[in-house]
């Protein structure tokens, strides 16, 4: 990355009468504003607007996009965000007119091209996960959660089961699964991991009472560990009334080999950006379709799209129904491209992709354990977590070494998470690797080893070959400059 | 298998293996329960990439895309032109495929674009700060709710008549199992004139849709001073924001929270989504936030740079006390947004704004002129009107659409229905020729 001056602030280079772009005018009979809209309302501020030219616009965000790293442009194992490739047919499938010119008030009637495709999604999402009824309506993962919530929350009420306020939550788990329960009202109840890295049912034992609600479970979990004792744990949580909610970020993992349905899991997310391969565009947009099964179905949002003999509908009057967690139908676009990325692969190439995903973590994690600590020393799933150098002597720590690799042109690493890990480094290469690259990352690791022990200094000072170097984060935080 | 998506060759296969030290991969997935595995098949088969486009173009070509006709449906989904350029720059592979900046010396081009879009929107609203989006409107309208829960630790939201039904819906799930009670007000005389009597020592928050979801101008200053010197707080919501190009911000009149919906910057229809929620605030909320913030900062060398901050609010830090549960946003969508403003610029987007405005009037007087058609408000509006259309022919939609024309939302779907009633956006891609069409065709159709 070469180290040029940052560009301008389109407003610093602002000039006055610079015009990019000329949109169609009005070609009706003029009227004094005045008669259309009363002078009270009218704006009496300026309007602080850039004035620029295409061309300065272009090369504006081109300067922007060669100071940005995507998928595209390198190796990117960010833990627990399976930054696989994004084909690129998928953005063309999403932008043909018939797709993208639609808006989502239209009449029935004119979008069954629409209403066909995102009633197959759904299909198609319930076949892979063992799942009964789904909803496309959730933008994220963690909008995916929240819904997943209310539909817990929902279906006690309605069963008078108002005591039952707890959510059970490994102290593995993403961040967002404790917001989650909390925006719904529940509490939090933090269940420990074992040693082996998996939630024990022994563990899980003293935790289960009348106020659970249920229990959030990542499997495979953040440590890149599938939850051996899974049958167990989700028929004591059913024991004692309580609905398991799976986590799906990690499906990743298992695709074609388990089915979280199968598993005794009661509702799921997914994440579209993640498991089927539509962009991260710098951190969204993504999709978070949440499926249930059959005995929670009645409680997803509204409308459902229903197929009868004349075709498809929107279906709104189901009264169980949580309502609406988000304007319209969800992400339609992206759900075209995950549709059209499971398509290509069908159920063996699916079950591939998990199969080289793990494969691919297992053969990082084999080579790099020699230099770095393994906490959990067995085989992993998707993604393994290591826990800083092997050598405890060394003052290099995992930001430092992540800082590392910056210079090396690889994408660091999820970072200090899980948070039961010191040190962590969650490391998640996907299946789209070579051997070539695999090897190469491994001997960046490696020589990161070598310089952590015989030059400190160059890894505390990365990065060097970024446009900037280490920021102050803390005076970000203490004097926010939030605008220009 | 060799597949496009798929790089590793079964040789890389064999050696990893062996440096692994298994003879075959379902050794790496013995930790699965072998009932769970012998469920585990489906029935799906894969196409390759031109048969994927064949079945995808089939499914787009079922459809009769709002694009493709003369158009006046609007309500909350606004068509606006959208310069070639803003596709281009945004769906860069860099922009596209990168994920949330956690480590800001990777990514300042997008920090950057964030830092813009955050600038453009504050300025645009009249407001001191502005997240990095949040996934639509109605999400950032519950949001600001929330907020406003917590910060005044009162439990009632009022919510003035006219506000986007999609928003209420999600705004009525978001609260449903929290303290907070919504209250949806009944349009009266009061509600536009201080001293506000509809609030009380309870209120949290007042919601006013501007322009409302049938195109009204309502937002006054004194509206505002009335609610804030009853201690509650302001939340606008706009749903679409080149009404702000023309109209006096709601940050200036004194508003506390202003969000909305910013489709209209540049995302096409798409469906319904992706679009982009926005959330601006007075300085005072700035540590109650949802949402991700990018700040500017110096690194060590003293040069100016761009991080994500004051992230002890976000949940991957804070958890179950976090301020929201957001995680990932609508990124891409704030950088097609940025893109947007960039190009238009004060003077385009103030000739968009001002051609809806001129649009709407101009169709409106028309359709007026329509014996069986009365205007359903008098108050001000923007670019969209609702109109009292009568008895509608059975197949009026249907008629319509055969003539090349989408005239409209049917309000008889709206709650509570009005029966009859025709809600109508113009937008500055509609021509006179087309309206003076779509008027001749009205009076035919409802004749």
């Amino acid at each position: 990355m070469k180290r040029k001056e940052r560009p301008t602030l389109l407003k610093e280079a602002s000039t006055p009468g610079r015009r990019g772009y000329l949109p169609p005018v009005s070609d009706v009979p003029p009227v004094p504003a005045g008669e259309l809209i009363p002078q009270s309302f009218l704006r009496q501020t300026a309007l602080a607007l850039p004035e620029l030219s295409e061309m300065e616009v272009t090369r504006h965000f081109n300067s922007l996009a060669q100071r940005s790293f995507g998928v595209d442009q390198g190796f990117y194992p960010l833990g627990s965000c399976t930054m696989k490739y994004n084909p690129k047919v998928l953005e063309e499938l999403s932008q043909l007119p018939g797709f993208q010119g639609l808006h989502p008030l239209q009449e029935e009637t004119t979008v069954q091209g629409a209403l066909a495709l995102l009633h197959y999604a759904e299909e198609v999402f319930s076949t892979i996960t063992g799942m009964d009824e789904f909803t496309l309506q959730p933008a994220a993962g963690a909008h995916g959660e929240l819904t997943g919530l209310l539909i817990i929350k929902a279906a006690l009420l309605e069963q008078g089961e108002t005591d039952r306020d707890t959510i059970l939550i490994p102290d593995s788990a993403h961040g967002t699964n404790p917001a989650s329960a909390a925006l719904v009202g529940f509490k939090v109840q933090t269940v420990p991991t074992s040693p082996a890295g998996i939630i024990e049912p022994e563990t899980l034992k003293p935790y289960l009472n009348s106020n659970v609600a249920g229990l959030m479970l990542t499997n495979p979990n953040t440590l890149g560990l599938f939850e051996e004792k899974i049958l167990t744990i989700t028929k004591m949580i059913h024991d004692i009334g309580g609905q398991v909610y799976c986590d799906g970020a990690n499906l990743n993992a298992i695709l074609g080999w388990a089915r979280p349905g199968d598993m005794g899991f009661d509702l799921i997310h997914l994440n579209l950006h993640k498991t089927f391969a539509t962009p991260h565009g710098g951190g969204g947009p993504g999709a978070g379709p949440v499926g249930v099964k059959k005995h929670l179905a009645k409680y997803l949002p509204i409308p459902r799209v229903v197929s009868t003999p004349e075709g498809w509908h929107w279906q709104y009057d189901l009264p169980h129904s949580i309502g609406k967690i988000k304007g319209y139908w969800g992400h339609f676009g992206v759900i075209i491209k995950a549709l059209a990325y499971i398509l290509q692969l069908g159920y063996a190439g699916l079950k591939q992709v998990s199969s080289d995903a793990v494969l691919a973590a297992n053969y990082l994690q084999t080579l790099l354990k020699e230099v770095y600590h393994l906490p959990y020393d067995t085989p992993c799933m998707h993604e393994f977590v290591l826990s800083g150098l092997r050598d405890e002597q060394s003052k290099i720590n995992t930001l430092d070494l992540a800082k590392g690799l910056i210079d090396f042109g690889v994408h660091p690493p999820t970072i200090y998470f899980p948070l039961i890990v010191p040190e962590a480094m969650m490391i998640e290469p996907t299946e789209a690797v070579t051997l070539e690259l695999l090897n190469s990352f491994v001997t960046i690791m490696k020589e990161l080893a070598r310089l952590a022990k015989e030059e400190p200094e160059a890894l505390k000072t990365a990065p060097r070959t970024t446009p900037v170097r280490r920021l102050n984060e803390a005076q970000a935080a203490r004097h926010p400059i939030l605008k220009w | 298998m060799g597949h496009p998506f798929l790089p590793l060759t079964d040789e890389e296969r064999r050696q990893m293996h062996k440096t692994i030290g298994i003879e075959r991969i379902e050794e790496l997935f013995k930790v699965i329960p072998s009932s769970i595995q012998e469920s585990a098949f489906f029935d799906l088969p894969a196409y390759n990439e031109t048969e994927t486009v064949k079945l995808f173009t089939q499914w787009a070509e079922m459809n009769t895309p709002a694009s493709k006709m003369v158009s006046f449906l609007g309500a909350g989904a606004y068509e606006h032109a959208i310069p070639a350029a803003v596709k281009h720059l945004a769906t860069q592979s860099e922009f596209l495929t990168a994920y949330t900046p956690y480590q800001p010396e990777m990514n300042q081009g997008i920090l950057q674009a964030f830092f813009e879009y955050q600038s453009l929107i504050a300025d645009l609203t009249g407001m001191d700060v502005a997240n990095a989006s949040m996934y639509d409107g109605p999400t950032a309208l519950a949001e600001a709710v929330l907020l406003a829960g917590n910060f005044t630790r009162r439990r009632e939201i009022l919510v003035f008549p006219g506000l986007n039904p999609e928003a209420q819906q999600v705004l009525e799930a978001y609260t449903r199992y929290t303290n907070l009670r919504l209250k949806f007000l009944s349009p009266t005389a009061e509600l536009t004139a201080p001293p506000a009597s509809f609030l009380n020592e309870q209120t949290a928050a007042v919601v006013i849709q501007n322009p409302d979801f049938f195109g009204q101008l309502v937002l006054t200053k004194e509206l505002l001073t009335a609610i804030k010197e009853k201690g509650a707080l302001s939340i606008v919501y706009v749903n679409d924001p080149i009404s702000l190009a023309i109209l006096e911000p709601p940050g200036t009149l004194g508003a506390d929270l202003v969000v909305g919906e910013a489709q209209a910057f540049g995302l096409p229809l798409s469906f319904g989504g992706p679009y982009l929620g926005f959330l601006a605030a007075q300085k005072t909320f700035l540590r109650s936030l949802p949402g991700r913030l990018v700040g500017k900062t110096t690194d060590l060398e003293g040069k100016e740079g761009f991080v994500l901050t004051l992230q002890t609010r976000e949940q991957h830090i804070r958890r179950e006390r976090a301020t929201s549960n957001i995680c990932s946003n609508q990124a891409l969508c704030a950088i097609m947004a940025t893109i947007y403003l960039s190009l238009l610029g004060p003077v385009g987007l103030q000739e968009v704004a001002w051609s809806t405005v001129r649009n709407s009037h101009y169709l409106f007087s028309q359709l007026t002129r329509i014996p069986s058609v009365k205007a359903y408000f008098d108050a001000p509006f923007f670019h969209e009107f609702a109109l009292d259309l009568g008895t509608l022919p059975p197949d009026f939609f249907t008629k319509m659409k055969e003539r090349g024309f989408f005239p409209g939302y049917d309000l008889s779907h709206y709650s509570p229905p009005l029966s009859g009633g025709l809600l109508l956006y113009t937008s500055e891609l509609r021509t006179k020729d087309e309206m003076d069409k779509f008027c001749a065709e009205m009076e035919d159709c409802l004749s």
